[in-house]
């Protein structure tokens, strides 16, 4: 059997949050040494994985190394190349933003347009270039131009960039954020419209091996099917109710009549052996979002005890994100 | 394609090379590749969000995106102080969604250190009569002045910024939706958080930006910025706020410049009576005068000039007249003089300065017609004879373009060293014959 590597993050902060998204896809990751960098998928026994850090993971994609990778899309936005691509772009995890923050004494400067003028004032009255700390150059120098900003120098920092005010090493900070403590602590505010990137973790993919080699190409189609079954699955709750009816085609009928409680391809029904007759259990798949819109829409037309269970896994026809990605591959 | 516009933009860059050279404009060559600074300093919104930039070594480098910058980073860097009348011609790069439209020739002159009387007219008139030379049809020149704009807009507006803001986006006004594009620019600037004085129908309370700012002297951190500084900006943005009436007279004003366009005999009159007794604003339009009967006098036909009193370039430095060419269809160039250039680029004085570049591509586009290149000569032999080599060497030296091609065809050497051309038979000794012969064909 041929091996394909995945590649995933080894730390920070999406690592320990991809390893337990890959279990609840029902792909547990083993790693049988703490101080070695591979693993394993007893679910996908073709699949290696190679631990690695975060920016690391999208350079050994890019350069086809490893075939496949979990990282975020800010890190794609930054250090991406035409070879790499974004298999799944929504693995809802790992949700972050790259924004513009600025020291909160500055309380003349509430947007990026109050920032653009401060920009001039640096230039006019300290003879200098604003100074900008972060660790993504490429979309920071592109944000701030689009901004009207351009008297700026970037200082390249690794790592606490929110210090690099208060150390002394640059005016502003251009970092992530997930809730803004860290900001704060830092006396430093984000500028409502500087977010430059709201991220999230991704599944990537070495563009040029996916079109050359099948057996690549069917471990992505399993790794997706996991991966869209387990996010379709929290998306949806099974629903059980109980009904009393003369024929069990009309109650599927009723029952099916609601968009909300049509189900996936539509109820199931049961008998149920008791005390009397004409009872049948309904059960349907409905979206979270609409569950009790569902259950009141059960209950006017019968439905009682209804009972409502998490979903582990939906798996529709095909994993639309595979279907997707051979669309974009042939394209 | 590219091979035959290349080789017509050649064609027009050597007629145009020769036509500024008898105005005395000397070729100057400047580097591709720039430090980005360069073209950031000038703060020019547009051009410099497609700059194409590299970093280095560190430093970052930036595809020069025309030629004006290099030149006055020249004559800076070089310590002149003589009066240099230069012209350029070559490629400049700009960022574009289709990338075959990236790369863009520009030809133009600079005349650096002259003073406007002497300068300016002869600039435009150079660049007019250069497209005419080059026999583009329906030629006009748009002439404008931003020193005069600035003193206008500045009676209503003291506020700099806003004033630059303002005229930066005035070419707005001629679109149909201009006037709300505009306004929602304004918004952004004008108004925000701090706009307390609408929210209470009150001035600000000195109180409340005293505690502010109180609150500032417990932050250790002020990146880089003083509490004056932050203190200052404050204000600025207050009276921002409040500036309304003011930014709306400024707009109004500049809503009648741009309805005021057309000859000279219907504009200047109307300029001269919104001037008043302002003896900056009546100095400077009878400067701008000057610089029209110049023009004229330099054989620029009245019926060729437009007058556009609102007419305002993008980028910050301009600081006289302005000018927009037009030609054969096409928006062929424009220039005007820059005094602060020289100043943002680090210069300890002033250095006066006035410029022009044409829009090459959209010249070539608006030219159907060029002469086309001169024809090569095709000597068809298999193999380097000293008859052969003795012939290209005579008809080269005689001003014949001449190649060797594999094969037969019309033109020949013969064994006995004759050149053969159809039935013509020609000897070395009567070289002249030949090459008289063969131009006369060509």
């Amino acid at each position: 059997m041929r091996h394909v590597m995945l590649a995933l993050p080894s730390k920070g902060a999406i690592a320990e949050p991809a390893l337990s998204f890959l279990a609840d896809c029902g792909l547990r990751v083993e790693k049988p040494n703490p101080r070695q960098y591979t693993g394993s998928i007893p679910a996908l026994p073709e699949v290696d994985v190679l631990f690695q850090r975060v920016i690391d993971v999208a350079y050994k994609v890019a350069e086809g190394t490893a075939p496949l990778g979990i990282t975020g899309l800010d890190v794609v936005a930054e250090y991406g190349s035409d070879e790499l691509i974004v298999v799944h772009p929504d693995l809802r995890f790992g949700q972050c933003r790259l924004v513009v923050a600025v020291p909160e004494a500055w309380i003349d400067v509430e947007s990026m347009l109050d920032l653009a003028e401060v920009a001039l004032d640096f230039r006019e009255v300290h003879g200098r270039n604003l100074r900008v700390a972060t660790t993504y150059p490429r979309n920071t120098r592109q944000f701030l131009h689009a901004s009207g900003i351009h008297h700026f120098t970037i200082v390249q920092a690794e790592g606490a960039i929110e210090a690099a005010p208060t150390i002394g090493h640059a005016d502003i900070i251009v970092d992530l954020v997930q809730t803004g403590t860290t900001l704060r602590e830092n006396h430093l505010k984000a500028l409502p419209d500087g977010v430059i990137i709201e991220s999230q973790a991704c599944l990537i993919g070495h563009r040029r091996t996916m079109l050359a080699d099948p057996e690549v190409r069917e471990t992505t189609r399993r790794l997706l099917e996991h991966m869209d079954a387990a996010l379709e699955g929290k998306r949806h709750m099974q629903v059980t109710a109980n009904i009393r009816g003369a024929d069990p085609a009309a109650i599927a009928r009723l029952v099916a009549a609601n968009p909300l409680t049509r189900g996936l391809q539509g109820p199931t029904l049961a008998p149920i052996y008791g005390a009397e007759d004409g009872w049948y259990t309904v059960t349907i798949i409905v979206p979270s979002t609409t569950l009790l819109n569902a259950i009141e829409y059960l209950r006017s037309i019968g439905g009682v005890q209804a009972a409502a269970t998490p979903v582990r896994y939906v798996f529709l026809e095909r994993s639309p994100t595979y279907v997707a990605l051979l669309k974009r591959l042939s394209g | 394609m590219q091979s035959s516009i290349s080789s017509r933009y050649e064609l027009l860059a050597a007629q145009l090379q020769r036509w500024m050279g008898l105005y005395g404009y000397e070729r100057l060559e400047t580097p591709i590749l720039q430090p980005a600074d360069l073209f950031l300093t000038r703060a020019g919104d547009q051009i410099v969000a497609r700059l194409f930039t590299f970093d280095h070594g560190g430093k970052q480098f930036a595809l020069r995106p025309e030629y004006t910058s290099p030149a006055m980073s020249h004559y800076i860097r070089e310590g002149m102080t003589a009066p240099v009348r230069w012209q350029f011609s070559g490629s400049v790069f700009a960022e574009a969604e289709d990338s075959t439209r990236q790369q863009h020739y520009s030809i133009g002159a600079e005349a650096i250190g002259w003073p406007s009387r002497l300068a300016d007219a002869e600039i435009v008139a150079l660049a007019v009569r250069g497209l005419q030379n080059v026999s583009l049809t329906d030629v006009r020149v748009h002439i404008g002045h931003i020193g005069l704009l600035l003193a206008l807009v500045s009676r209503h507006l003291s506020d700099s910024r806003l004033v630059r803001f303002l005229l930066n986006h005035a070419y707005l006004l001629r679109e149909p939706d201009g006037d709300a594009r505009i306004r929602a620019q304004l918004d952004r600037l004008v108004s925000g958080r701090w706009d307390v004085s609408e929210a209470t129908g009150e001035s600000p309370s000195p109180a409340i930006m005293d505690a502010l700012l109180d609150a500032l002297e417990r932050s250790q951190l002020m990146g880089g910025r003083t509490r004056e500084d932050i203190q200052r900006r404050l204000q600025r943005k207050l009276a921002r706020a409040e500036a309304r009436p003011q930014l709306e007279a400024a707009l109004a004003l500049l809503r009648e410049l741009t309805a005021l366009e057309g000859n000279r005999a219907g504009v200047m009159p109307a300029l001269r009576e919104l001037a008043g007794d302002d003896e900056v604003a009546q100095a400077l339009l009878a400067e701008w005068e000057q610089t029209l009967n110049g023009c004229e006098r330099l054989g620029v036909a009245t019926e060729c000039i437009v007058v556009k009193p609102a007419l305002s370039r993008n980028w910050d430095y301009y600081s006289g007249p302005v000018f927009e060419l037009h030609g054969g269809g096409q928006h062929t160039g424009g220039g005007g003089r820059y005094d602060d250039l020289a100043r943002l680029l680090g210069a300890t004085k002033p250095v006066p300065a006035v410029g022009f570049a044409y829009y090459v591509d959209d010249m070539l586009a608006a030219l159907p017609a060029l002469p086309t290149k001169a024809a090569s000569w095709a000597l068809h032999a298999n193999g380097i004879t000293t008859a052969l080599a003795n012939w290209l060497d005579v008809l080269r030296g005689r001003g014949i373009a001449i190649s060797v091609q594999p094969g037969a065809g019309t033109l020949r050497v013969s064994e006995s060293g004759e050149l053969i051309v159809g039935d013509r038979h020609f000897q070395l000794d009567d070289a002249d014959t030949a090459a008289a012969w063969l131009e006369a064909q060509s």
